[in-house]
């Protein structure tokens, strides 16, 4: 895989836009996320959030405008196609994997690091037995780093609705992901489980990959972003630093209105 | 407390398969007469159509309405072969296994480019379709009346008839054909198949081509569908139209349900009262898809996860009673 050139952004969007009915959810946005980076979208409800999100990874089709990753156009990529090249996504609403345990969850994770295919499956090859085993190795350290392992042979079904937030993590993490795309990590967590994601993250980014992430709980996004971004109706308002973007007018009008209309 | 390790589940399966498979050598000895083996055959039959559907609709989560279809092409492909043209019906399997494939291929290309009801539809109109190619392609069929005169299968020289010999050959394909299936699931794809079938939306997050994923186990299921009808026609040495028709479609899904979706022993057990609950019934045979119905209704309402689901309750229970 070839390496964003230095200095280069390592996941960028020029002019992107999405139209829904004639509205456009995201418009005319341009932006980049440098390697390693924690970056944050934020926004009032309806900013667009989940739009861009849904663009970058490939869920939704642009209207206009180009995304890169490494350098390279993916804006034509299918989305399961994205992954291989290093980026992987979690959701709001959990998509969590049922009738299976956490650790064949995060198994699947490893889905674009392997290569059997059904006739591999079916004969059994010394080379699918391999990748089973390797990916279960690579899943359980995934489980590890979120600090599930313990927890690796229990239905997905019966764990918590904060085990499975970090459950959705580990599986994302368990593609080997340069890019991270994170939809409301924090959303429905109790404070000290935000916490503890806050944690997980920040980690995860220590070793190298860059996250972006949409999220509305503050005390995570100040706590852990390197770079904000903040959308208003599909626009971007401000991007900067999360002491900038704090101080910016037009930020502290979208969240909480103009004098004359509160 | 967590559950076994995974890795340790898939040994016992396999050897659970073992065992179940080796006790089944023995049931020729047991059997009283070629009535009672020739059930034991059958429900081989049963259990590669059962087996193979719930690879589709139990793990991957794709409804299909045409699997006796494709129990019929496999069926026809080869008995019209051998009977019509006088081809070996070895090359007969090759041309049921080519053409279950293509047709299976043909229907889900477009149909599982869609989430939703869209293969259900399809497979729906495809039994439809080919019901009315067995009938009215009498030339080749023989209509309304069956294929007859289909040949034996003979290996090296050897016939295998209608008895222990074909108990025999039915024991090592359909064995062969679950073996398999058991490998599939502890594979990369079974995995991926799995996944998509509770979130499609996640299992592209992760990587896997759907489509091409869904699409791979819908003709995987129709070829075995196809190799147990090349089974059943030179079993029979005649094929005709009704076992093959939509109601029979419904019935292997029935079938599949009352032996547990998703589960790899449900099949088994779907698959035995598949052969035995129609000589139960051989007085009341006009009743014997309103027993169906009504034995789904039940089993859905009492037991959501079928027989095997039913009896993996009971043994929890007795081994919890057993003093754990």
């Amino acid at each position: 895989m070839n390496a964003a050139a230095p200095g280069e952004a390592l996941l960028e969007a020029r002019g992107l836009t999405r139209m829904f009915a004639g509205l456009a959810a995201v418009q005319e946005l341009s932006f980049g996320v440098a390697p390693g980076a924690i970056k944050a979208v934020i926004g009032p409800n309806g900013a667009g959030k989940t739009t861009l999100l849904n663009l970058l990874s490939g869920f939704i089709e642009p209207s206009a405008g180009e995304i890169r990753f490494g350098g390279a156009r993916i804006d034509a990529i299918p989305a399961h196609a994205r992954v291989g090249r290093g980026m992987a996504r979690t959701f709001q609403n959990l998509q969590v994997f049922g009738r299976m345990t956490a650790l064949e969850n995060v198994m699947v994770g490893r889905h674009v690091r392997s290569r059997a295919g059904y006739f591999a499956g079916l004969l059994s090859t010394p080379a699918s037995r391999r990748e089973t085993e390797a990916a279960r190795a690579a899943a359980l350290a995934a489980l590890a780093r979120v600090g599930l392992e313990r927890r690796a042979h229990t239905e997905a079904t019966d764990l918590s609705f904060g085990e499975l937030k970090l459950l959705e993590l580990a599986r994302a993490l368990a593609s080997e992901p340069r890019l991270l795309l994170l939809d409301e990590p924090a959303a429905g967590l109790a404070l000290a489980e935000t916490d503890r994601m806050a944690g997980v993250i920040r980690e995860i980014n220590a070793r190298g990959v860059t996250v972006v992430l949409v999220e509305h709980n503050m005390r995570l996004v100040m706590s852990i972003s390197h770079d904000i971004l903040v959308l208003n109706f599909g626009r971007r308002i401000a991007e900067g630093s999360p002491e900038a973007v704090q101080a910016e007018p037009a930020v502290i009008e979208a969240y909480l209105g103009r004098d004359d209309d509160a | 407390m967590a559950e076994p390790d995974p890795s340790r589940g898939a040994r016992r399966s396999y050897a659970a398969l073992g065992a179940v498979w080796a006790l089944l050598l023995l049931f020729p000895l047991a059997a009283p007469n070629n009535f009672v083996l020739n059930l034991g055959i059958s429900w081989f039959i049963s259990l590669a159509l059962a087996g193979s559907l719930n690879l589709l609709m139990g793990y991957a989560g794709q409804i299909s309405l045409s699997h006796a279809a494709f129990y019929g092409l496999g069926a026809y492909a080869s008995g019209v072969l051998s009977a019509k043209f006088g081809v070996s019906p070895w090359l007969g399997l090759c041309a049921a296994i080519a053409l279950t494939a293509a047709a299976a291929f043909l229907i889900g290309w477009p149909s599982l480019k869609l989430r939703g009801h869209y293969l259900a539809m399809a497979t729906l109109g495809f039994n439809v379709i080919m019901s009315v190619m067995f009938v009215e392609l009498r030339g080749l069929t023989g209509g309304p009346n069956g294929l007859v005169g289909v040949p034996s299968l003979s290996l090296f020289g050897w016939e295998i008839g209608a008895d222990i010999r074909f108990y025999l050959f039915a024991w090592v394909v359909v064995g062969l054909m679950m073996l398999l299936i058991l490998n599939l699931l502890h594979s990369r794809m079974g995995r991926a198949l799995r996944a998509l079938s509770t979130s499609e939306l996640a299992a592209k997050a992760n990587g896997i081509d759907v489509h091409a994923v869904k699409l791979g186990v819908f003709v995987l299921s129709a070829v075995m569908a196809g190799i147990a009808g090349f089974l059943y026609v030179h079993l029979n040495n005649f094929a005709s139209p009704e076992n093959f028709d939509f109601v029979a479609s419904v019935m292997l899904l029935v079938v599949v349900a009352l032996g547990g979706t998703g589960t790899y022993w449900g099949p088994f057990l779907g698959a035995l009262l598949h052969v035995v609950l129609p000589e139960a019934l051989r007085a009341f045979s006009d009743f014997e898809i309103l027993v169906y119905g009504i034995s789904l209704v039940l089993v859905l309402l009492f037991f959501p996860a079928g027989l095997s689901g039913a009896v993996a309750r009971l043994g929890r229970l007795v081994g919890r009673g057993g003093g754990r």
